[in-house]
């Protein structure tokens, strides 16, 4: 019940930080977005292990279409947040991923609970998925793929800064 | 039967992932202008694209009556230039009539051929019936086919220029100098014909133009040939002998016109005289 709570305030928290703060920050020179802030795909990462999948990929779906229309451009972050959802699922079960000892029922995916090293390979994996799947939609043309990657990359490292400094200051346990 | 419960909950994680992914692309496109437009114009470009090979294919598909009403126009056109026509200037009086028809160009498939040995003969689809008569000229867009030896009334038989019966007048290029083209049936070479009665006295040059001369019945004059590529000459002889390329390969030949002259009986009025 606690960690229901703890993730609807952090729902809430990680959506008006996106929207509010992160949303004004991705910003280019010359109209050009050059580079974003993708905060909120954190919300879905630190969602407990126990998540029914399929709940998971709903509250992703919805998740993202609250973040896009702030965003003015429905279905490209919730696409993007479903991928993600989906990824995580394959993405823990990784073999070089798992703990020697598996994890445990309880266990959120923190870097309290299962380490720094772990929580980075973790969300460098899950955050490029992201990041590659929201640009593609985003740019939408195949054919633009230096776009896409070139958008790709200023945006994941500075995705990756923010949500880092985020959980080594406030080390979330849930 | 774990396995395939888990199996089947994986799958069905798998089915809500792409009906959810359905769901945002639809949204995607329904909403996002600038998606929308892409979506639009690549959905126009692969349709385009689509209907455009079709097309092509349908064409394929009537390439034969094309290629059949292209020949037709050929024969239509070349009988218009100036080597077919008969130039009849009047001095008497003055005139705007003074070009009359002398060659017509009837088209033709080539339905047989063979180049082994040494009389070479192509068969036309076209006979009598169609205007082909015996001593015609045959030529292909590129250059001298024969002569009609014999008609039927719905095929010919041409003796192509590769038999030792062949005699074509022909002339040099920026000339007055002409010759009799034959082929050498003993060597079997169906590239190169020779140029005879060429006089030593004049100097032609490798590369130069053999065209027909116009002083037969058979062909228009100013057909091309071939090319000259060897000049030799025997010792005491009076001509040269000069190998020509022949600029046509008759081996790979698919359709030929046979040439009609009109003004034939009024040359040979003169021949009987």
């Amino acid at each position: 019940m606690e960690g229901v709570v703890a993730n609807v305030i952090r729902c809430v928290v990680f959506f008006l930080l996106q929207v509010l703060f992160l949303k004004r920050l991705s910003t280019g020179w010359e109209g050009y977005f050059y580079w974003n802030v993708l905060f909120y795909p954190l919300f879905i990462l630190l969602l407990p292990f126990r998540t029914p999948r399929s709940l998971l990929l709903l509250i992703a779906f919805v998740f993202g279409l609250m973040i896009d229309l702030a965003y003015d451009s429905p279905g490209v972050h919730a696409s993007a947040s479903v991928f993600l959802a989906f990824m995580r699922d394959i993405v823990i079960k990784l073999d070089w991923l798992v703990p020697r000892e598996g994890y445990k029922i309880t266990a959120s995916p923190t870097i309290r609970d299962l380490g720094f090293p772990w929580f980075i390979r973790y969300l460098g994996i899950l955050l490029l998925c992201h990041v590659l799947f929201y640009f593609a939609v985003e740019v939408f043309v195949p054919s633009q793929i230096f776009e896409i990657l070139q958008k790709s990359f200023f945006t994941y490292i500075l995705s990756m800064v923010f949500i880092l400094i985020y959980m080594i200051i406030f080390r979330p346990s849930q | 039967m774990s396995n395939l419960l888990k199996a089947f909950s994986k799958l069905g994680g798998f089915a809500l992932f792409l009906f959810l992914e359905v769901i945002c692309f639809a949204l995607i496109i329904r909403f996002n202008t600038y998606h929308q437009q892409v979506a639009l114009s690549s959905a126009n470009k692969y349709m385009g694209n689509l209907s455009e090979t079709v097309d092509e294919f349908e064409d394929y598909l009537h390439l034969n009556e094309e290629v059949e009403r292209l020949r037709a126009e050929v024969a239509r056109l070349r009988a218009q230039e100036g080597n077919s026509l008969y130039r009849d200037i009047d001095t008497t009086f003055a005139s705007f009539d003074t070009l009359a028809q002398q060659f017509v160009f009837i088209d033709a498939d080539v339905i047989s051929k063979t180049f082994l040995g040494r009389k070479n003969f192509i068969t036309l689809n076209r006979g009598r019936q169609h205007g082909v008569e015996p001593h015609m000229g045959v030529v292909d867009d590129q250059g001298i086919v024969g002569i009609v030896k014999s008609a039927s009334a719905y095929h010919s038989r041409v003796m192509t220029i590769f038999h030792p019966d062949t005699r074509i007048s022909a002339k040099l290029k920026g000339t007055g100098l002409f010759g009799s083209l034959v082929w050498d049936s003993d060597k079997a070479d169906y590239s190169h014909m020779y140029l005879r009665d060429i006089p030593t006295h004049h100097k032609p040059q490798i590369g130069d133009t053999i065209l027909t001369s116009g002083y037969s019945i058979l062909f228009p004059p100013a057909i091309m040939i071939g090319k000259i590529d060897e000049i030799s000459k025997k010792s005491g002889a009076s001509s040269h002998d000069i190998r020509v390329k022949i600029n046509n390969d008759l081996r790979s030949i698919r359709y030929a016109y046979a040439i009609k002259n009109l003004m034939k009986d009024d040359l040979s009025e003169l021949e009987e005289e």
